[in-house]
């Protein structure tokens, strides 16, 4: 007993380990290898016979190509700074000032959220598009020039509104840090003779440079991998980015057969992106970590007093609600209550009506859809949830083998786009028929797995690392077994942290487009792709009005995520 | 209000929250220039916001706070220095060493905040200062690969580079283990006494303020309690709360029986005690207090004159090298006797235990 105890445990860790490579393995590296595979195949089918490479020159020897790229570049990197700056002023002035309401704002901040990409998308579409938009329409009656005066179809417009759709992302990346440097390291200043400014200069923002950073790297891949702002704004207008290029290449090419060898090949780019991010990001967090341990707790910090200022920063968090929720859910509203799509004007009050809204109840397609879609979040959530407390359960606190490779694969699908993933699970499961998931939500939900985890997994360690690991060792010196410890101790200690993490997969489950929309067909529709095939089938009313009973499921799941996450402490993306 | 105060907080108040309990209340101390003055008090007492309401870390509801010539603080005016105009230097608790900087950066940074001298100038100021902290071969060391000890130092020599008028320190010992928290102790010591500066010291801990400080000022609940010399503080303590605070005593009730022109004379359950210098009237009850280490024990048979003198048996021992502490007992009475390892008695021994009576201090009953 004595001797075989450490025995056991190290028997123990190692099926452990094997077992949690199996499933990355399988839900991560497979799909990616099979694409690479499929690069050298003839018709770029992984497990037809003979090899090319007629598929790799293709697709990087494109003339378009370049331009592609830097397109696809353009609006990652524009994006992502408009949502690090939008998310640390934010921040800033809901973390260190004296804002008017702060509490309110705080509480608000999430709202956004519950607005998914695609609508944002739509609904901006319908208040700065050429014809209909009614701002430009506003514009134009105000000042009598004509002709739009700003058009959302266009790559400023895409990166504008995906800036907003990345932003309370960034804010909830940058609000515990901006918020938690010790008060001390500024005390210290203060007392060292520095006034608001230098403190603000020397001491805050280098102090956050590695946050900044990590933050900005997360925008960044956000902007290169995501599909649906660029599918809803970008593709009418013939701005391709890489994601909406392989959806074409999968879905609309031009001699009818899809180019699943291209796809292939385009998969190079991401792999190679994705191991150079890694790295980075894990050293960014490294530094930050280093920063964070070291910084005194001293006494709670006092705001930074506005003054006259206050003024301007209301009226700034105003715009930014309006932007992100205000304007954009008014206009879904007024759309979904037209019988065909019309500007908003107030002349047109007579034609309201909830006919669209009335009809999704009653229409059974619509119905199988939410049903579909709630199946969905609920499988990928629970998946994810339990996924990533066993990798940060592993990773953290067993000194089991593979920890650092398990550490990553939980982290690699953060790189690889929605769409490129749902082309890679519709080849493994085309060549392997044994699991007949093609064609059914299942699919969708190993999708979702896959490209949930990073998130999971992530705000899993962070609280995994803040718990001192003296309260597993009690436990153990305690007489507790390490499946005790697991289920008394660390289970209870992490519910709220997974229940925050189960919220946040559920909702973006329910309003993601990118992988649904590869892997759909007659049996799997769900809310997102239903939405996506009215709004491109030119029946917008209808999509508007799915839209907003999709908005009112998510500010459901948003509230009930940001309740979870309050009382767990957990880390955010 | 001395003429010679260099700081002089008067009739200063705090309260964090309405309706709560007050931080700091009708708060009044003089510090002198080139005086090492502590705050002692238990946790929560309001040393710490008395520090950060000189420092302008708070702002007091209520009072005064000068500096030298400078108001800092006026509540009666509206007159509210903010902290980084105050020529005031202060060393964090936690250290607060900014790490993002160098250890040169950080003893740097006070210097190019206030704009003073060429950078050259400054270089030799903060290396001056790195080197009077026994630093001066880490300057180029990134600050987050310093121990305790290193970051201790650096944030000393951040406070003594830009020779503030007043140096202020919230508990700089407290997060070093024993053997640093001596060394640093007398380090500090000599330092303060090197560059003649005048600091304001928080602590807890009595004997770190007895052993560095000219003045200490006791505090409990928010109030000043005592105030005085280490030794005055110490020996002549005006209350119970005060005499248990700086070391360990024994308390004993005690009627007083006659009073007269150089001492008095009490009753106690184990006899009646002659004791020095009393501003008592006959009648009333006190607290006798003696310290373990004045009561002198000696043999039985010991010729001394048997005014304060009480025959006792050693209950118990404990020896630790240096002191031997006994625990006596006369009558019902408990008595503790801490002396030298020169001369030792063993548990059962029958001696005769002395209380001087210029050691012997009556103290107010009511806050026992």
């Amino acid at each position: 007993m004595k001797a075989s105890a450490p025995a056991t445990r190290r028997a123990g860790e190692w099926a452990a380990g094997g077992a949690l490579l199996l499933v990355l393995g399988y839900l991560v590296v497979l799909p990616l290898l099979i694409l690479v595979v499929a690069a050298f195949r003839p018709h770029g089918f992984p497990f037809e016979p003979g090899v090319t490479f007629a598929h790799v020159t293709n697709a990087f020897l494109d003339p378009g190509l370049p331009r592609l790229i830097s397109g696809t570049l353009t609006f990652a990197i524009g994006a992502s700074a408009l949502a690090v700056m939008l998310g640390l002023l934010l921040a800033f002035l809901l973390e260190r000032t004296d804002m008017p309401w702060r509490g309110v704002w705080r509480a608000a901040v999430v709202l956004p959220m519950a607005m998914p990409p695609m609508l944002l998308g739509i609904a901006w579409t319908l208040l700065l598009g050429p014809r209909i938009g009614v701002f430009n329409v506003m514009l134009s009656e105000w000042t009598g020039v004509r002709g739009p005066f700003l058009n959302i179809y266009s790559l400023s417009g895409m990166i504008f509104v995906e800036g907003l759709a990345l932003a309370p992302s960034a804010y909830l990346m940058l609000a515990a840090p901006v918020g938690n440097i010790g008060s001390a390291m500024q005390e210290a200043a203060a007392m060292s003779a520095a006034g608001p400014l230098r403190r603000w200069l020397k001491i805050d923002l280098p102090l956050l440079t590695p946050a900044i950073a990590a933050c900005a790297l997360v925008m960044f891949v956000a902007g290169l991998v995501v599909f649906d702002i660029p599918a809803i704004i970008g593709v009418p207008s013939k701005i391709i980015v890489l994601s909406t290029h392989i959806y074409g290449l999968a879905h609309n090419p031009p001699e009818s057969l899809p180019r699943y060898g291209e796809i292939g090949a385009l998969s190079f780019l991401f792999i190679g992106l994705l191991v150079g991010l890694v790295a980075l990001y894990q050293r960014l967090g490294a530094r930050a970590q280093r920063y964070v341990a070291i910084t005194g707790r001293g006494w709670r910090s006092s705001p930074v007093p506005l003054r006259a200022w206050k003024y301007p920063a209301v009226a700034f968090v105003i715009l930014y609600f309006l932007l992100t929720v205000a304007a954009p859910f008014a206009a879904l509203l007024w759309t979904s209550l037209l019988p065909y799509q019309a500007r908003i004007s107030p002349d047109l009050i007579g034609l309201l009506t909830v006919s669209n809204h009335l009809a999704f109840f009653g229409n059974a397609r619509a119905i199988s859809a939410t049903i579909h879609s709630l199946e969905v979040a609920l499988l990928a959530a629970s998946a994810v949830a339990v996924l990533a407390f066993l990798v940060a359960a592993y990773v953290n606190r067993s000194r089991g083998p593979g920890r650092r490779i398990i550490d990553l694969l939980a982290a690699a699908p953060l790189a690889i786009p929605g769409v490129m993933m749902g082309m890679a699970l519709i080849f493994v499961y085309l060549t392997f028929d044994w699991l007949p998931v093609y064609g059914t939500i299942w699919i969708i939900v190993l999708a979702f797995a896959a490209e949930y985890l990073p998130f999971g997994s992530r705000a899993m360690n962070g609280v995994m690392s803040q718990l001192h690991p003296e309260l597993e060792e009690a436990a153990r010196m305690s007489g507790a077994a390490p499946s005790r410890v697991l289920r008394k101790i660390l289970l209870p200690l992490f519910l709220p942290a997974a229940m925050a993490v189960w919220l946040w997969v559920f909702a973006h489950a329910l309003r993601a487009l990118s992988a649904p929309v590869m892997l759909q067909g007659r049996d799997n529709i769900v809310l997102s792709t239903l939405l996506w095939g009215y709004w491109n089938s030119g029946e917008p009313t209808i999509a508007a009005a799915i839209g907003i009973w999709l908005i009112v499921i998510l500010t459901l799941a948003t509230i009930g995520w940001r309740l979870a996450s309050r009382r767990g402490g957990a880390a955010h993306v | 209000m001395s003429e010679a105060a260099l700081l002089s907080v008067e009739r200063v108040a705090k309260r964090y929250a309405e309706g709560s309990a007050a931080a700091v209340e009708d708060m009044t101390i003089d510090v002198r220039e080139g005086e090492f003055f502590t705050l002692l008090g238990p946790s929560g007492c309001g040393k710490s916001t008395t520090l950060r309401l000189v420092a302008g870390l708070e702002s007091p509801d209520a009072g005064r706070i000068r500096l030298a010539q400078t108001v800092l603080f006026d509540a009666a005016k509206g007159v509210n220095v903010q902290s980084h105009k105050r020529d005031i230097a202060m060393v964090f608790q936690s250290y607060a060493i900014w790490p993002h900087m160098s250890v040169l950066e950080n003893v740097l940074f006070p210097l190019e905040s206030l704009g003073r001298y060429g950078r050259a100038e400054r270089i030799a100021l903060a290396r001056a200062a790195l080197d009077r902290v026994g630093l001066a071969q880490f300057e180029h060391r990134s600050s987050t690969l310093l121990s305790g000890g290193q970051q201790q130092r650096v944030a000393l020599a951040r406070a003594i580079v830009r020779q503030a008028r007043l140096v202020l320190l919230d508990e700089p010992l407290s997060n070093l283990d024993t053997a640093l928290r001596d060394q640093m102790r007398d380090e500090l010591f000599v330092l303060q006494k090197q560059l003649g500066a005048t600091v304001v010291y928080v602590t807890h801990d009595q004997d770190e303020a007895m052993q560095l400080s000219d003045r200490i000022a006791l505090m409990r609940s928010g109030k000043l309690v005592d105030l005085g010399d280490p030794r005055r503080l110490y020996l002549e303590p005006r209350s119970a709360f005060g005499a248990k605070f700086l070391g360990r005593t024994h308390l004993h009730r005690a009627k007083v029986r006659e009073v007269s022109g150089t001492g008095s004379v009490v009753q106690t359950t184990f006899g009646d005690l002659m004791i020095d210098g009393v501003r008592a009237s006959a009648g009333i009850d006190m607290l006798l207090m003696i310290r373990p280490e004045h009561v002198e024990v000696e043999p039985q048979s010991s010729t001394r004159p048997s005014a304060n003198s009480f025959e006792a048996r050693i209950v118990s021992m404990r020896f630790s090298g240096r002191t031997v502490l006994y625990e006596a007992a006369i009558g019902g009475e408990r008595l503790e006797a801490l002396t030298t390892s020169s001369r030792m008695f063993e548990q059962g021994d029958v001696v005769r235990l002395h209380l001087p009576s210029s050691r012997c201090r009556l103290l107010p009953l009511e806050d026992a």
